[in-house]
């Protein structure tokens, strides 16, 4: 999967509309989907996703997804796009569960927990916190941006 | 709905490696669930009250108020027992000698009803409050040339404590002159491999048997027998 680095604002609303879309587009219908003002304008942005070689056109003039590209911070699960933030919350979900199952025990037993080990859990809680709000704003985000465009098409 | 499907699958990946990446922290914890059973008992004490003055053993003792102070040589022994199926691993013992000592376990009072009626319950597991004692020894060793600190299972194994103190006379008179006291004695462990701090104590109000300077309680020797001391460890021998 190629990486990207200029796929960003418009353009990148275009790429995943066309992504979602899954099927050859024309500028007409990238400016309905992704909610451009005009036709001119989504030509712009198709032939920027055809220069950076992320798409190309096929004989009748539509354009055709070459394959996924790698969006920074984030991965693809079928269709969409998903940001790493997320499965990095859940990674440290599964430290502190593992950490509060420690605590669990200890309290059980009887067992004083140490400071150091308090530190770590309240280091993961944070990391947690943090990765989930980060992910979460970001996934949101990316959804507004796409659904712009499904809300204009079901509009018009 | 497939998309949903995949989410919640990486989610659950991620987290399992969360898991995985905490288990050296994890698999020691749960090992904590595995618990002993420690049995203590204090089956022997002995006391004396040297000569300090005595021109015979040649030990003088400049006491500035002599009548303050008595200088006590002691000997407890405490018979531990290992009663769980699993190794163990003892290595804290404590015993304590005073004529008011109260255990609070939990919510269960033992021993002193004085101190009972002057304690104010604490949120405390585990407490021992004493008054006036004359002992208390309390020794942690992991290691001493040729002493194990395995107790085997069913195993059991006397263990001697032995030192000399300077005690007020207020607390002599109220134990060794008057010869009633309570014997408290403590032991700690955990299985070999790791495993809960376990904890095994005894009280009892005794009365000692005065011999002169000296005073005895034995619940273990029987007339013929005798102690062989071997560092920490205590074993029972015929006289010869």
């Amino acid at each position: 999967m190629p990486e990207d680095e200029e796929l960003e604002g418009t353009t990148l609303k275009v790429y995943l509309y066309m992504v979602k879309e899954g099927k050859p587009v024309g500028p007409r219908d990238v400016m309905r989907g992704a909610f451009l003002s005009s036709p001119s304008v989504a030509y712009r942005h198709l032939q920027k996703l055809e220069t950076l070689g992320f798409v190309l056109r096929n004989a009748h003039g539509d354009y055709v997804l070459k394959e996924k590209v790698n969006i920074g911070g984030h991965l693809w699960i079928g269709r969409n796009l998903v940001p790493r933030l997320i499965f990095y919350s859940f990674f440290f979900i599964g430290i502190l569960s593992a950490e509060t199952v420690i605590i669990a025990v200890r309290l059980l037993v009887h067992e004083p927990l140490q400071t150091d080990f308090v530190f770590l859990c309240i280091i993961t809680i944070i990391a947690t916190v943090l990765f989930f709000s980060e992910g979460v704003v970001s996934f949101l985000k990316l959804k507004r941006q796409t659904n712009s465009g499904t809300e204009s098409r079901q509009g018009s | 709905m497939r998309f949903r499907v995949k989410l919640a699958l990486g989610s659950v990946i991620a987290l399992v490696l969360g898991l995985i990446v905490s288990l050296p922290l994890l698999f020691p914890n749960l090992q904590l669930t595995t618990r002993i059973e420690i049995d203590v008992d204090v089956v022997y004490a002995y006391f004396d009250v040297p000569d300090f003055g005595s021109n015979i053993t040649g030990l003088w003792k400049n006491f500035s108020e002599p009548q303050d102070y008595y200088s006590i040589s002691y000997f407890i022994v405490l018979n531990i027992t290992n009663p769980s199926d699993s190794i163990a691993s003892v290595s804290e013992f404590e015993a304590a000698v005073a004529p008011e000592i109260l255990v609070q376990n939990g919510t269960e009072l033992l021993g002193s009803k004085k101190l009972a009626l002057q304690s104010s319950k604490s949120n405390s597991e585990f407490a021992v409050s004493m008054q006036n004692p004359i002992i208390h020894d309390v020794r942690i060793t992991t290691w001493l040339p040729g002493w194990s600190q395995y107790w085997s299972p069913h195993e059991s194994r006397l263990i001697g404590l032995t030192g000399m103190v300077d005690i007020w006379n207020i607390a002599y008179q109220e134990t060794l002159a008057n010869g009633t006291m309570y014997l408290y004695g403590e032991a700690e462990g955990r299985p070999v491999g790791g495993g809960a701090q376990t904890r095994g104590f005894s009280l009892n109000h005794v009365q000692l048997q005065k011999m002169g300077r000296e005073s005895l309680y034995n619940a273990i020797l029987a007339e013929n027998q005798i102690f062989r001391i071997d560092g920490l460890d205590v074993h029972i021998d015929t006289r010869p």
